[in-house]
């Protein structure tokens, strides 16, 4: 430990603890300190006795990072792990001096993290992870990233910086070129080719002929019938519970765990997941008196495109805003094929972007309302509807998350 | 009148940031008003229809962009013919750079393009990214978004297509978005630029059919919609 990593963790906590106090989150502002007094203090992470878990990738990181997280819990791991949205540097650094002890020592026995791809890039040299996790290369914030082959590339320099394991999709052609360096084996997951059109990625959208896909990978998502995810391996064929993991994305994301959980701790037991949960916002269910609603996050057009089969014919919010966070460009939503949501009953848009929302659907011959106002659409789509999905971008995530706790009845 | 005949090259490949709404919107605006048409798509090997009403074309990664260039090379003939003859293209930003006479690569190495309009890009390090407000001759005020690394460098056979009100446009110093020669509208504009701004959509459709001889004025659409998103875009922070 350098010397000034004491100083820095305990200013870090006493201001964390001041904005708790003022009732704010606090993970911000702490972060952004330690990032100016000392961002080396991120090698603390290299100290841990069991290593570093990365997840990187477009789509899938934040579910991937907390089920992986979950399952060595219950396999009896101290798990030390970001919460998402805090996936570059700085929010590194607020949960590490947030979970360090007055001591400077941080109890844990092992690191999962979310990276986003640029900081994964830029960090792996530093931090030497022992496993990652490439979970795909989707468009997404391409007034951030530039192109998607760039983010393939900042992939690939995170898989050859990885010492023991790289767990990577099969099923992205983007990652084909994918190597690791010295001892470092590669593992790669996929779904079965009879799946397919479940799990429609970019280049497919446009493309006349279906794409072809691995028929082997080292780990294989054979079906999903009644909540249970059967994957197939060398080590025989198991299924896990989903049940409490609505989507394709989702049994593709459990595959990619067991593939890890199996390379690193030798079998991946079907009891450590049973009864998971997707972590907030992503599929995330809310009870409002009797009404169901899904609360899911939509970054992107794959990500769109895969959860416009969550409560089909329901109806539904779409909450678009265009912070920085959720990427300034809205061009993306005329790359979802938005035809399914005829079906659905009530259709409301709201968020910065709320009118580019309706503009898209009228093309679509789907009629919508507009309320800007994230809040003021909540109330109403909650007084209108007998319950459905909420489609969110990141920021209107977080703002809508908040509305519908006040809301939530099951609490 | 026989069906609009609106030809969409190669949509596999350059579709990176939503511009096949473009298609969309035309597609829509056509059908709202009972007006025939007929969709073609173009991929890499297939002829371009000779009989072409309006062509369009996005803006790809840099990678589809290599396979495209070769392609087009083999199509530079048929597409001369059209754009003489007054043909309405709207090309968008990967198409605007690729319809130029060259390319200059970050190393300074010149890949000759199609030469269909005089313009020259050149690569340049920073990308130039936000949302984009012109005023354009003809239209008015036009919102899009743009994300482009090459600068664009108009020549004298070609004259700008808007003057540019927020954003930066064609390269860091000339003030101007796009060019238009005959009836081809290249511009670096993403939104998809139809999107939100109908009055475009509707000039291009306008010249398609008076080029082929038909005066009848077109249905007004309520496009207040359009108009609002519009409205806001405009105003959000670059």
């Amino acid at each position: 430990m350098k010397i000034t990593d004491l100083p820095t963790i305990w200013l870090c906590k006493v201001v964390y603890w001041v904005l708790r106090k003022r009732g704010s989150h606090g993970a911000a502002l702490p972060g952004l300190i330690a990032e100016k007094l000392n961002p080396g203090l991120v090698k603390k992470l290299c100290d841990l006795p069991e290593g570093i878990i990365v997840v990187s990738g477009t789509n899938g990181k934040t579910t991937t990072t907390h089920l992986t997280a979950e399952v060595l819990r219950r396999a009896g791991k101290r798990v030390f792990t970001n919460h998402s949205g805090s996936n570059m540097t700085r929010g590194l650094l607020a949960s590490i001096v947030r979970f360090s002890t007055i001591g400077g020592k941080l109890p844990y026995d092992i690191a999962v993290l979310e990276i986003d791809e640029a900081y994964a890039a830029k960090l792996s040299p530093v931090l030497r992870p022992r496993a990652a996790i490439l979970t795909n290369v989707l468009r997404d914030q391409l007034d951030r990233f530039g192109e998607i082959d760039h983010t393939a590339n900042l992939l690939a320099e995170l898989a050859r910086n990885t010492t023991e394991l790289v767990v990577c999709n099969a099923n992205d052609s983007r990652f084909a070129g994918i190597a690791t360096t010295g001892e470092c084996k590669l593992v790669r997951f996929g779904f079965a080719p009879a799946l397919v059109d479940n799990f429609p990625d970019d280049d497919a959208l446009y493309a006349k002929s279906r794409r072809s896909v691995p028929h082997k990978n080292d780990f294989t998502l054979k079906s999903v019938v009644a909540g249970k995810a059967t994957v197939s391996s060398s080590g025989g064929v198991r299924s896990y519970d989903v049940s409490g993991l609505p989507g394709w994305h989702n049994a593709i994301n459990i595959t990619a765990v067991v593939a890890l959980v199996d390379s690193l701790l030798g079998e991946s037991d079907p009891d450590l997941f049973v009864g998971l949960q997707p972590p907030y916002g992503r599929g995330e269910a809310v009870l409002v008196g009797d009404k169901k609603f899904v609360l899911q996050l939509v970054k992107n057009p794959a990500g769109f495109r895969t959860s416009m089969g969550v409560l089909p014919g329901a109806s539904a919010l779409v909450v678009i805003n265009d912070f920085i966070a959720d990427g300034r460009d809205v061009s993306w939503l005329w790359d979802v094929d938005f035809s399914s949501f005829a079906d659905r009953k009530l259709v409301l848009c709201s968020g910065t972007r709320g009118y580019d929302i309706a503009v898209r659907l009228k093309y679509s011959e789907v009629v919508s309302d507009v309320e800007v106002d994230v809040e003021r659409a909540i109330l109403r789509f909650v007084a209108e509807s007998h319950g459905g999905v909420v489609f969110l971008s990141y920021t209107a995530m977080l703002s809508a998350r908040k509305v519908f706790t006040s809301l939530d009845t099951k609490k | 009148m026989r069906p609009l005949k609106i030809v969409h090259l190669y949509p596999s490949e350059m579709n990176i940031y939503g511009d096949t709404g473009n298609r969309l919107v035309l597609e829509k605006r056509l059908q709202w008003r009972g007006i025939a048409y007929e969709i073609v798509l173009v991929a890499i090997g297939d002829p371009i229809p000779t009989d072409a009403d309006i062509i369009i074309g996005g803006g790809g990664q840099d990678k589809s962009q290599t396979l495209v260039a070769e392609d087009l090379f083999t199509k530079k003939s048929a597409l001369k013919a059209l754009v003489d003859s007054g043909c309405v293209m709207l090309m968008i930003c990967g198409m605007y750079q690729l319809f130029g006479k060259e390319f200059v690569t970050s190393a300074g190495e010149s890949i000759p393009g199609l030469g269909l309009i005089d313009v020259t890009t050149v690569a340049k390090p920073g990308r130039i990214i936000g949302n984009v407000v012109v005023d354009m001759s003809g239209v008015g005020e036009v919102v899009g978004f743009e994300n482009h690394s090459g600068r664009t460098y108009l020549g004298n056979g070609v004259s700008n297509l808007s003057k540019v009100i927020r954003g930066v446009g064609n390269n860091d110093d000339s003030g101007y978005e796009g060019c238009r020669y005959k009836n081809v509208f290249a511009t670096y504009m993403h939104g998809p630029v139809l999107s939100k701004n109908p009055v475009l959509a509707d000039m291009l459709i306008r010249l398609a059919q008076s080029r082929l001889g038909v005066s009848t004025e077109l249905t007004i659409l309520d496009d207040t919609l359009e108009q609002t998103a519009a409205n806001i875009a405009a105003h959000r922070p670059r």
